[in-house]
């Protein structure tokens, strides 16, 4: 199993020429303070370079980072203070790309001094329990895939699972069969069957209170009866009251506590959702996915790879963790064996 | 990319502007429902453009089914499908069916409709959060393994932008309202002065 990272996690140093001022080390404090966040000297994008740093060839000189090359001319030298004179600019190597994790710190940091901020992308890592929990329900969504892969859909099979309660809450299958309704793609399942059974609509939700209203009244006016009809109850039965009461208010509070669409749960898949299955997962909220075998690309594209990270885009509302290769080996060892079965008989 | 503006699109404005508006009138439905307020009608072309008639008409149905994937689009697709029972090639009867909808679809129904290889999309507003049809990505000229249909934008665009914007000054009132993004921030404040 493999975390998806966004492709400048493993990226390299982008290297870019820029021009530097250096002066005497007295006068930091004051181009600092005057010019540290002046217009004429602003980073843009470059944020994570640090402003400053002492001159390797001679220990009493600062340098003060003025611009990239590219964007260097003669007005920002003529802006340059009177104060810090005499000064020379320079030439230097800088990163321009924002390192996200340790190593490209450490590599990028060798040419201008830059910061970095720890975890910008939440880098998972998983115990050997929770690792064995979701190969084993990769490998159930596995075995549902094969059984309507015998049904002449595609290889796909699509699960829901609570990682608070630690359960699977709705299977679903591929059922694009005979290329009739091309959208019923395994995640569309999912999510309408996962609609029907686990979430409670506003108005639902209000008739359901109002029954418990009614029953509970109810059961009052019979206690109050019994009470008066006789006293003295026999222990026992007071008690396999109170417990069928808790059970029943239990059970209340399960069919209110809704869930709004897929918030918090996770999703596991046989196959590389397509883009429009990958929407879908973005519109439901889900918390991440688990995906086992990468789209081959012949027929539809998978919108959750290197490429196409849709669950990484910066104009939508939510984003979402995407785990690839999850028990791949014995996906792909599956497949391959129905697919010899369907050969042999021809 | 360049030539989207430039083409002219095939059929008559009138008829676009007709067929638009009933399809804002489906919003105004959402709206009513506490829907998400996008409508749509899917319209069948047959003779040259001259015979048109309504195949399947509907609106966003996220909350009434707890379902977000039930936008209008996939809501017509459905329906057309169903529709027909049994052996039929969906890539034939969607060769003949245009989309009026009041907001670019989304990137879900972006695909779901090039799935499908829908005719044409002529649709109302932008959407500069999830749009599929050139605004975020452009699902439906690049080649993304499946068919590339014409899409115009921007008929009827202040129509369909008022009847959203009136939906989300109310805000999703199917929602808690701790999970809602935007509270009743007025009636707190008319409180507040009137205490």
């Amino acid at each position: 199993m493999q975390q998806l990272l966004p492709k400048d996690f493993l990226a390299t140093a982008n290297v870019q020429q820029a021009i530097v001022v250096e002066f005497e080390n007295k006068k930091t404090n004051f181009m600092i303070k005057k010019y540290g966040n002046d217009q004429y000297f602003n980073l843009k994008n470059l944020n994570h370079i640090k402003r400053i740093r002492k001159s390797e060839e001679n220990p009493t000189n600062v340098q003060f980072f003025l611009r990239l090359k590219d964007d260097f001319n003669d007005e920002v030298e003529q802006n340059i203070p009177e104060e810090i004179k005499p000064y020379s600019l320079k030439e230097v190597e800088v990163a321009v790309n924002m390192p996200r994790t340790k190593e490209q710190f450490l590599q990028f940091n060798k040419y201008w001094p830059i910061t970095y901020k720890v975890q910008q992308y939440e880098i998972v890592q998983f115990t050997d329990i929770e690792q064995k929990e979701i190969n084993q329900i990769m490998r159930q969504c596995i075995e549902q895939a094969k059984q309507t892969y015998e049904k002449q859909n595609k290889f796909n099979a699509c699960a829901i699972y609570d990682p608070n309660k630690k359960k699977i809450l709705q299977f679903a299958v591929d059922e694009t069969c005979r290329k009739q309704n091309s959208i019923k793609h395994c995640t569309m399942n999912v999510m309408k069957l996962f609609g029907q059974n686990y979430i409670v609509t506003a108005q639902q939700k209000a008739t359901i209170v109002e029954k418990v209203k009614d029953i509970q009244d109810e059961e009052k006016n019979q206690e109050d009866k019994l009470q008066k009809e006789d006293g003295e109850e026999v222990e026992e039965e007071k008690k396999d009251k109170i417990n069928s009461k808790r059970k029943s208010e239990e059970s209340i509070e399960e069919s209110l506590s809704s869930y709004y669409y897929c918030t918090g749960l996770d999703v596991f898949i046989v196959q590389e959702p397509c883009i429009m299955c990958s929407m879908a997962l973005i519109h439901s909220r889900v918390r991440r996915v688990y995906y086992s075998l990468k789209n081959p690309k012949q027929e539809q594209f998978g919108g959750l790879n290197e490429d196409l990270m849709i669950n990484h885009m910066d104009s939508l509302n939510h984003s979402f963790l995407v785990f690839q290769n999850v028990e791949s080996e014995y996906a792909n060892t599956t497949l391959s064996n129905c697919q010899q079965h369907d050969e042999l008989p021809k | 990319m360049q030539s989207k503006q430039l083409q002219k699109y095939p059929l008559d404005e009138d008829i676009i502007n007709y067929y638009m508006k009933l399809a804002i009138e489906q919003s105004k439905i959402a709206t009513d429902k506490l829907e998400v307020a996008v409508g749509c009608v899917m319209v069948k072309f047959t003779n040259n453009n001259q015979d048109h008639e309504i195949i399947a008409q509907s609106h966003n149905k996220t909350n009434q089914y707890g379902n977000a994937t039930l936008h209008c689009e996939i809501n017509c697709i459905n329906e057309i499908l169903d529709k027909n029972g049994q052996n039929y090639d969906e890539q034939q009867i969607f060769k003949q069916i245009t989309l009026f909808v009041t907001c670019e679809p989304c990137i879900m129904c972006a695909y779901s409709l090039s799935l499908m290889g829908i005719k044409e999309v002529y649709f109302g507003c932008y959407n500069e959060k999830f749009g599929g049809n050139g605004t975020i990505l452009d699902l439906n000229t690049a080649n993304y393994g499946a068919n590339t249909y014409p899409s115009y934008g921007g008929f009827l665009e202040e129509e369909c932008k008022q009847v959203l914007k009136q939906f989300y000054e109310k805000g999703n009132l199917n929602l808690d309202e701790d999970k809602r993004h935007r509270r009743k921030k007025k009636e707190d404040k008319e409180e507040i002065i009137s205490s």
